[in-house]
């Protein structure tokens, strides 16, 4: 099979594509393994760009969504049409900006982002309101959990620093790095037992230090935390921290109506069919109702699409997440939707022994990092001036004697120190 | 085999002693332009020969970086076998890969004064093998990343879901963050106080009275050296003989565990007790020692009276250079959430509160992806530890 | 999202004519499932052995990674996709 060398942009860092005014462009996005693997394996169905032309693994770096021809079919294997996603709202070309770190957090915003734009358009005011309590109610695979984490990720985006109690012990780091909630500023409260834990959970919101604190409630939860629930939601109202509540559909009805009570808002969430690949399910349509709403008209619905990080698709080291929300927002669409449903219990097929799971090659969406303390200059295009190698002689030009200049002061708030500089000696020439 | 190939040659036998002691006399003849310097005197070490000077506001003393740069060579002229390759940067990754590419020819390469931006900037073009991971080089290049700017330019999550924290914290190299503080080798200060009990005292309440002031005297000592204190010692003499104390700490729910932070459970004997506590960073502040002490003591039972309270504290220069939690908007809350954990910590007990990290997402199997650390072990949330790695259930890591 | 459950928890599999997992019960709960994909790992043979036989499952209420210990034999609940 020939295969046409084929880069979708001129230059690999300078990514091409619609550009809104006060975002930050996109970035390119490696796929190299990924599609070796694909063709290696489905051949004429593989990924290919929608003229035809196959890519060039693994040197090519492909910047998704930005050519003309992308919204027409990327093959067999795509998990959706790039033309399903609306720019306007997709939340990886239009993400959250983020505010600088020489500013205070932008916690006085009204809302956290679910990281589901039209969720947020719901919501009335954006996403959860900062300054009341929310609720997401839902079965085992109704996909609270990702909605919460994406949520974290939104609040960590607006430079808050979030606690999640884990009641469960089900808590992976990874697919949470994976949904765009960065490690550093996530403190996780694994107690004994879970009274324990809202008495914790309190501490820490007494002191202030947690700008988001997550309760992830296990299933048959002890009826003797009603009133732990009721008075950490006061307190937390209270400080003004944030809280998000994760219920499971079977909690006892008096802390069912504790939640209820606390809540400013309160979502239902109910998966309505699967995503399937074939005959594997990699991914969720879940119906988001808002059964209550301070800040807005309760009783509306969407219908978000949530895809997963396929658990043997880490060890082939390929891909990201998709999440979008669908365009549309009523449950008429799920009919035409490529959802199938609850699978129905049926013969089962042939076995296949041994078969690696399908990888998903999809988009990021994570919410950009916090601003830098400077605007990061653009890396320097590299073909129109030669590349400094360590290994080349130092040109002269820039490695001129410093001027000794001070350097700038960086606006900040707080105990910001002015990066010191530094200088190293190299004792004997050693390789880098 | 090099015998082999080279059988004419003269082959020296190493001398690792002499290497280190030579290289011990250049950093104390750099140590004269600044006590900020840092130095690996490990022969073994990969980092030897390398010397980290923090030449922040040294401009009044030596001059402008080119002169101090030229009298510091000079210095260690002699010393060394040959001359000395320099280079200056913003942060402390910067600074050395400017260093290892001066030659015979620019003996100096200074990455322009600045910030983060303009150490990306400089750094973008250069082969991404520089980043301080080779057991990630030829993941990189299956990825089609070539030079730092490549990782630079992915969003930060996505390099954390794919490569682990190792490399989250490679894509804030690239992009001119790091908050690796220098590691001065000025030797730490210990500086100590005591206070006899007459008559002798066994109300927590007096206890940390007295705790109070020696708290506050050997903060200010610290505080006019310049210094912070990383480690706080509290000893209990008690009266007469025979067991003095339950020890331990009262760890809920759980088998009594060293404090989080602890150095070790509290050393007890008959008569005498020793508490130590790791603090979240080196402070000279009276009052957030005092209260982390306080509440050390109030998870232990005393069931004798107390003549004697000694307080050491280890001294060390406050971290110096820039730290990667300033580059984020959480920083300004960063510090304090620390100190605050730490406390909740020993209240709650040291299985509570849990940071977490990404060792390698490509491990086939799930626990073998990331690593959990227990809170308040000695170092700061946002930053790169090494904090001592426990899995939840209490196994070790693997 | 998905569930990870560190403890990875023992659970009873009630398994079809090929051999793989048709219903799952844990904690009271009892699920009939079908089997989505599935693959094998197997590493360690010089150290502790680890084999193990991993099934993605849906059935009505959730969507769960199980896997049967090839050591022992035992059947375990390792994720649920939320």
């Amino acid at each position: 099979m020939t295969t046409t060398p084929a880069r979708l942009n001129a230059n690999s860092t300078a990514p091409s594509g619609p550009v809104r005014a006060g975002h930050p462009e996109p970035s390119p996005e490696p796929l190299g393994s990924a599609l070796a693997r694909l063709e290696a394996r489905w051949g004429s169905a593989a990924i290919r760009l929608g003229n035809g032309a196959q890519i060039d693994v693994p040197t090519a770096i492909i910047h998704a969504r930005t050519t003309p021809d992308a919204t027409a079919t990327l093959g067999a294997l795509a998990l959706a049409p790039l033309s399903d996603l609306d720019p306007a709202t997709d939340p990886v070309t239009v993400p959250r900006p983020s505010p600088s770190p020489g500013s205070a957090p932008d916690l006085a915003a009204e809302a956290v982002s679910t990281g589901f734009p039209t969720l947020d358009a719901l919501l009335g005011t954006g996403g959860l309101p900062r300054r009341a309590g929310a609720t997401l109610r839902g079965d085992a695979s109704s996909g609270k959990t990702t909605l919460a984490l994406r949520s974290v990720a939104g609040a960590q985006a607006a430079g808050g620093i979030v606690a999640w109690l884990d009641g469960g012990r089900t808590f992976d780091p990874l697919e949470a790095a994976a949904r765009g909630v960065d490690l550093r500023w996530l403190v996780v409260l694994r107690p004994a037992e879970v009274g324990e834990g809202l008495r914790l959970a309190g501490a820490l919101v007494s002191g202030r230090a947690v700008d988001l604190l997550v309760l992830d409630l296990p299933p048959r939860l002890a009826l003797t935390n009603e009133a732990l629930l009721r008075r950490l939601a006061a307190h937390a109202r209270r400080i003004g921290v944030q809280l998000l509540v994760l219920e499971p559909l079977d909690l006892a009805a008096a802390l069912h109506g504790a939640l209820a009570e606390a809540a400013g808002v309160r979502l239902e969430l109910e998966r309505v069919g699967w995503l399937r690949l074939g005959r594997d399910v990699v991914g969720q349509r879940t119906a988001v109702t808002v059964s209550k709403n301070h800040f807005g008209p309760p009783g509306r619905q969407v219908e978000l699409e949530i895809h997963y990080l396929d658990d043997g698709e880490r060890g082939a080291g390929v891909a990201r997440l998709l999440d979008a929300a669908m365009d549309g927002s009523s449950m008429a669409d799920a009919t035409r939707a490529t959802a199938t449903g609850p699978p129905k219990h049926r013969r089962p097929h042939p076995r296949h022994d041994l078969k690696p799971p399908t990888p998903l090659v999809t988009i990021d969406h994570a919410p950009p990092p916090p601003r830098l303390a400077q605007p990061l200059a653009p890396p320097r295009a590299g073909p129109t001036r030669p590349a400094l190698d360590a290994d080349s002689a130092a040109r002269p030009g820039r490695s001129a004697v410093g001027s000794g200049q001070r350097p700038r002061p960086q606006p900040c708030r707080g105990t910001f120190r002015r990066p010191a500089r530094a200088a190293a000696g190299g004792g004997a020439p050693t390789r880098p | 085999m090099a015998h082999r190939l080279v059988p004419e040659a003269t082959f020296l036998e190493a001398d690792p002693g002499a290497y280190a002691t030579a290289f011990e006399a250049v950093l104390e003849a750099l140590a004269a332009f600044t006590p900020a310097i840092e130095g690996e005197t490990d022969p073994t070490a990969p980092a030897f020969g390398r010397a980290l000077l923090g030449i922040e506001g040294l401009d009044r003393l030596w001059g402008d970086e080119a002169t101090l740069t030229a009298r510091a060579r000079a210095a260690v002229a002699a010393l060394l076998p040959a001359a000395a390759r320099a280079g200056i940067g913003n942060t402390r990754f910067g600074a050395g890969v400017a260093a290892s590419m001066a030659r015979e020819a620019t003996a100096l390469v200074t990455i322009r004064a600045g910030g983060a931006s303009e150490e990306a900037a400089f750094l973008a073009p250069l082969p991404i093998r520089l980043l301080p991971a080779p057991e990630l080089e030829g993941r990189f290049a299956l990825f089609g990343l070539r030079r730092i700017g490549d990782l630079a330019a992915l969003p930060r999550s996505a390099v954390v879901s794919r490569f682990g924290t190792l490399g989250g914290e490679l894509h804030d190299l690239a992009r001119g963050l790091d908050g690796r503080p220098l590691r001065p080798r000025r030797p730490i200060e210990r500086l100590r106080a005591e206070a006899e009990l007459d008559p002798p005292v066994d109300q927590l309440d007096s206890l940390r009275f007295v705790l109070h002031h020696l708290a506050g005297a050997l903060c200010e000592q610290l505080a006019a050296r310049g210094a912070g204190a990383g480690r706080a010692v509290v000893e209990l003499d008690f009266e007469g003989p025979g067991p003095a104390i339950l020890g331990g700490s009262r760890a809920r729910g759980s088998e009594p565990a060293a404090p989080s932070g602890a150095a070790g459970p509290p050393d007890s004997t008959a008569t005498s007790l020793r508490i130590e506590q790791i603090l979240p960073e080196p402070v000279a502040q009276a009052d957030l020692v005092e209260r982390l002490l306080v509440a050390r003591l109030e998870a232990t039972t005393l069931t004798a009276p107390v003549i004697r309270l000694a307080l050491e504290l280890d001294g060390r220069v406050p971290q110096a250079g820039s730290q990667l939690g300033l580059f984020t908007p959480q920083s300004a809350n960063a510090a304090r959430l620390d100190w605050q954990l730490a406390s909740l910590a020993i209240r709650f007990g040291a299985t509570s509160l849990w940071r977490v990290r990404i060792a390698d997402p490509e491990a086939s199997l799930s626990e073998a992806r990331t690593i959990w650390a227990a809170v308040g072990e000695g170092t700061a949330l946002g930053s790169a530890g090494e904090a001592a790695m426990h899995q939840p259930s209490g196994k070790r890591a693997p | 999202m998905t569930r990870l459950l560190g403890q990875q928890p023992r659970i009873e599999v009630d398994l079809d004519a090929l051999g793989r997992p048709a219903r799952l019960r844990w904690e009271g709960w009892s699920e009939p499932v079908e089997v989505c994909n599935q693959w094998r790992i197997e590493e360690a043979w010089w150290r502790r052995p680890i084999r193990r036989d991993y099934f993605k499952v849906a059935g009505p209420r959730l969507l769960a990674l199980v896997y049967r210990d090839g050591v022992d034999g035992t059947w375990h609940l390792e994720r649920v996709f939320d």
